[in-house]
């Protein structure tokens, strides 16, 4: 029988319940310090941001690996969304809370003081405090059904119930590496408590969550019937990571990585499959699942994520402590602790003094920041709209009216920031872009009447892969609808649509279907068009198997330039699905040269090889090859852009001379007030009138010996006007200085070929040039009507 | 490093022949009352071509550096294909130590036979490599690029080199220059 616990005991627990609760507040609080970024990352994080007050679907309009409770992941300051974040964060909290309860009902110091210290130590990756859920749910529904029920129909199992179903669907409707732990778990724990009789649990918790499922979706503001299309878009998302975005990393890491889940699962796994056992093979399915996934999105893109891998064994390890079968019980967690410490050692310092530091900080300025939420709103949003005002100083992108547009391939900040109306492809990110599914999507957007009429665009491929592969399929639909208007900083264009309907889809003609092997050279067909290649690779079964455990080894793409021979990084669900061969779109000018329907000799790859750099057991030897032909558009005014200017050396001065104390202005152009732009035929003179002065303060103020005024076209041609001073008596009358020079000042041309020109106006004082600057008309000639 | 002094002593030059025919007309230029018309471009225009006429530049070593040419790492004697756009990439900063970028860059290619100088704008790029390796990370963008369309050029050797322009002075840089054949 068990002893009531003492008053100081329970006095004590609800101390101990009352840190773990803090903790697990300070866990979910998305903070205030998080503001806006222009990385790839943070961009991600801004469109998804602020996809849910634009009101676009999850699922259909924006896919992505998370759902409409990104925001509750992203823990960054957005006006729109910030109390959805907290709200829901404070929420999931609870859950951790309640779940935490039912597990230290035995445990009632011990539990949540280690939860307070491992939530303090896994604190600097929100994964896994997220993969934790699973865990503390399976660890709560373990130790529940392992009691007799509480209550009158076994009410005291609803708390539960009700946690259990709310975090569920918090995280299936976050991201979509949540789903299959969080899936697995209820599944699993639904039949064990269908099986013990325990209905509350047995039926609360999927009646719960089919319920709340909807309520939380219509909570962050999307329709209802986009809530099936978000579960089928997570999917392709899901499975088409892992080759697409692998990368390498210490195989040590994965080595203690894999032994920490080794013993776990070893000491967990029952006896038999006898009825009494099928609570430990539940619970070792969430475990598995859990640890499976915290595996994978650890060691899959191997870098930072890494810690992901190492504290969710840490997590488990210490839940299962009661329920291991065999060995020493704080073996796991003593394994788990070491292999926590050695795979985050090499991404952050774990001495104990940096660690002690690192948790007393994160507390620190987590209670820091929720006392002073009060209040907070203008301040933060002060601070919000400096971050956007820097963006906007930094941003490549010019300022946007509110017109639609999109902007490849990653950089939605800048776009957002300078007040474009964001019209995203569906995978608003290039680089997650990898199956043909996902490729096909963004495609037919760009073909359909949705797609924008103004698109920024610049090259940036991740992961060293070929750029063409980067939105491969929508890459040739660009090249055909669209025409480059204007060359940006940091290698933006800017692309303005040009045809629609059928004439936008691109033209392709196939020209030679052959098969090839694993390493060897294959030539690419001569061709004055460009060349699409498709390449048809498959997985081994051991391929196969190593793709759903962990990740097949990487293929590579060897291209033999006329320069030389480059290698790239080849995803092969976009091979799959095609890519622009040649021209090699690597870098802006090519593109513009390609766009311009004149593809350099220097940017056509003569020949090609897949090279299975990391596993050839992984890849069937043999694949299938099919080249295509790309018709390319001739716009030669691409050229414009294509080329930077040549300069008449007289003209040089112009450029460099900086602005200087000059008062000017334009009063007439061709005799009428210089307003607004102006139009005229090419044989007419064009006349520009007004006055300057160097001066215009104290005593008389000081009058330039010399006026020049030069027209600079778009393409950077210069003329000279010829230039007369004349003494403008009106002005220094109504100046008061009538002692001044001359401040008049005349000049024409006798014919301006047609453009747009920038009137640019020099003064010249004691042998000293400088340009003035003041605001002028643009001068707009155009071609004679005849 | 460029500094005024060395700017002041450093040779005044003139860029072309036309201009070195003007060099007469300087003595007016700056209190003429009378303005010309000059064309440049590929345009044509009625009237008399004629230029401001003032010296322009000065000939001295630049803290810079042609990095890229022709989309492969700058190397003298490298061959170029006329047909294909011409690329020229590098940096250049008025005052390394004082973390001063170049207001703006010119590339120059200049046929050794005849001596006949082609002048092509640029665009800034940020180089922050560069800048961290100057110890200014918050320092101006010194980065430049220009692609040249050459397909009209003359073949034969050219030397490639850059002006800078910085507050109103124009710098002909003797160094960092590249011989190239077109």
């Amino acid at each position: 029988m068990q002893t009531k616990p003492s008053r100081a005991t329970r006095i004590l627990s609800v101390l101990c319940h009352a840190v773990a609760a803090l903790t697990a507040v300070l866990l979910f609080f998305p903070g205030t310090s998080r503001m806006p970024g222009a990385s790839l990352d943070e961009s991600w994080v801004v469109a998804l941001n602020q996809a849910l007050p634009q009101g676009l679907a999850v699922g259909r309009d924006v896919i992505f690996t998370l759902g409409p409770f990104a925001p509750v992941f992203t823990k960054t300051y957005f006006p729109a969304t910030w109390a959805f974040a907290v709200g829901w964060s404070m929420v999931l909290a609870a859950c951790y809370v309640v779940m935490l309860t039912y597990i230290s009902r035995t445990r009632p110091l011990i539990a949540p003081l280690l939860f307070a210290a491992v939530a303090a130590f896994i604190s600097d990756d929100w994964n896994a405090s997220f993969m934790a859920f699973p865990l503390l749910a399976a660890s709560a529904l373990r130790a529940t059904l392992a009691m007799p029920p509480a209550g009158k129909h076994g009410i005291g199992d609803l708390p539960l119930a009700i946690a259990v179903a709310l975090g569920t669907s918090i995280l299936l409707l976050m991201k979509g590496s949540f789903i299959p732990a969080c899936v697995v778990t209820l599944g699993a724990w639904t039949t064990i408590a269908a099986l013990q009789r325990r209905h509350m649990l047995a039926v609360g918790m999927p009646l719960l969550v089919l319920a709340l499922l909807p309520i939380l979706w219509l909570s962050s503001g999307q329709s209802l019937s986009s809530l099936p299309g978000y579960f089928r878009s997570a999917l392709p998302m899901i499975s088409g990571y892992t080759e697409a975005m692998s990368a390498v990393g210490r195989r040590s890491e994965i080595a203690a990585y894999l032994l920490v889940a080794a013993v776990i699962v070893a000491m967990l796994v029952p006896r038999s499959f006898r009825l009494a056992e099928w609570p430990r093979w539940a619970y070792l399915a969430s475990v598995g699942c859990t640890v499976l996934m915290a595996f994978k999105a650890g060691f899959v893109r191997h870098d930072g994520h890494a810690m992901t891998a190492a504290y969710v064994p840490l997590i488990a390890a210490l839940l299962a402590v009661p329920w291991y079968l065999r060995g020493p019980r704080l073996l796991p967690p003593a394994l788990a602790l070491i292999g926590a410490l050695y795979i985050s050692g090499h991404y952050a310092s774990v001495k104990p003094l940096d660690l002690g530091a690192r948790m007393t900080r994160w507390a620190a300025s987590g209670i820091g920041e929720l006392a002073a939420l009060p209040g907070s709103q203008a301040r933060l949003n002060a601070q919000f709209a400096d971050k956007m005002a820097t963006l906007r100083d930094h941003s490549p992108v010019p300022r946007g009216d509110g017109q639609p547009a999109d902007i490849y391939s990653y950089n939605q900040s800048y776009l957002i920031a300078q007040g474009w109306k964001w019209r995203p492809r569906p995978i608003f990110q290039s680089y997650s872009v990898y199956t043909p599914a996902l490729n096909e999507k963004n495609r037919d957007f760009l073909l359909s009447d949705s797609a924008p009429r103004t698109i920024f665009y610049a090259i940036q491929p991740i992961d060293n892969r070929y750029a063409a592969q980067e939105d491969s399929l929508s890459l040739p639909v660009l090249l055909g609808a669209y025409r480059p208007v204007r060359r940006l900083p940091a290698g933006f264009l800017q692309l303005e649509r040009e045809v629609d309907g059928a004439q936008a889809a691109p033209q392709l003609h196939e020209i030679s279907r052959t098969t090839a092997a694993l390493g060897q050279s294959v030539a690419v067909p001569p061709s004055e068009e460009a060349t699409f290649v498709q390449l048809h690779l498959r997985k081994t079964a051991l391929g196969a198997l190593k793709s759903i455990l962990f990740k097949p080894g990487e293929l590579s793409l060897e291209v033999t330039m006329p320069s030389g021979a480059k290698t790239f990084r080849l995803v092969p669900k976009i091979a799959e699905s095609g890519f622009i061969l040649s021209p090699d779109l690597g870098d802006l000018n090519t593109l513009l040269a390609t766009f311009a329907g004149e593809v350099p000799a220097r940017a056509r790859p003569t020949s090609f090889k897949v090279v299975a750099s990391g596993g050839g057991r992984d890849w069937k030897s043999e694949y299938e090859v099919t080249f295509s032909a790309l018709p390319l558009k001739t716009r030669p005014a691409v050229n414009e852009l294509l080329y930077d200017a040549q300069i008449q050396p007289e003209d040089l001065w112009h450029l460099v001379t900086p602005a200087g104390q000059c008062i000017a202005t334009i009063d007439l152009i061709n005799g009428a007030p210089a307003s607004g732009t102006m139009i005229h035929g090419t044989s007419g003179a064009v006349s520009i009138d007004g006055w300057g002065a160097v001066d215009l303060g104290a005593g008389e103020g000081i009058a330039a010996d010399a006026f020049e005024v030069l027209l600079r076209r778009t393409d950077g041609m210069t003329l000279h006007l010829a230039t007369t001073m004349s003494a403008r008596n009106d002005v220094k009358a109504h100046l008061g200085k009538m002692e001044m020079g001359d401040i008049g000042y005349h000049a024409k041309a006798d014919a301006v070929p047609p453009g747009i020109y920038d009137i640019e106006l020099y003064r010249a004082y004691a042998g000293n040039y400088a340009r003035c600057e003041f605001a002028r008309p643009r001068l707009t000639v155009e071609e004679r009507k005849r | 490093m460029i500094t005024s002094a060395t700017c002041r002593v450093a040779v005044l030059a003139v860029f072309t022949s036309c201009l070195v025919g003007c060099i007469a007309k300087d003595a007016d230029t700056h209190d003429r009352r009378d303005g010309t018309v000059g064309s440049s471009g590929s345009d044509q225009m009625t009237g008399a071509t004629a230029a401001m006429g003032r010296v322009i530049a000065v000939d001295a070593a630049c803290a810079a550096s042609i990095d890229v040419v022709d989309s492969r790492p700058a190397q003298p004697g490298m061959i170029i294909d006329r047909k294909n756009p011409l690329t020229v990439g590098g940096w250049g900063a008025h005052d390394p130590e004082a973390g001063l970028a170049n207001d703006s860059t010119f590339v120059s290619l200049v046929n050794l036979q005849t001596n006949e100088e082609r002048i092509y704008a640029t665009r800034k790029s940020p180089r922050t490599d560069v800048k961290i390796y100057l110890g200014h990370p918050d320092m101006g963008d010194l980065g430049y690029e220009s692609t040249m369309l050459l397909s009209e050029a003359t073949p034969g050797r050219y030397r490639v080199g850059i002006y800078v322009g910085w507050a109103g002075e124009l710098i002909r840089c003797t160094s960092p220059q590249l011989e190239i054949v077109l």
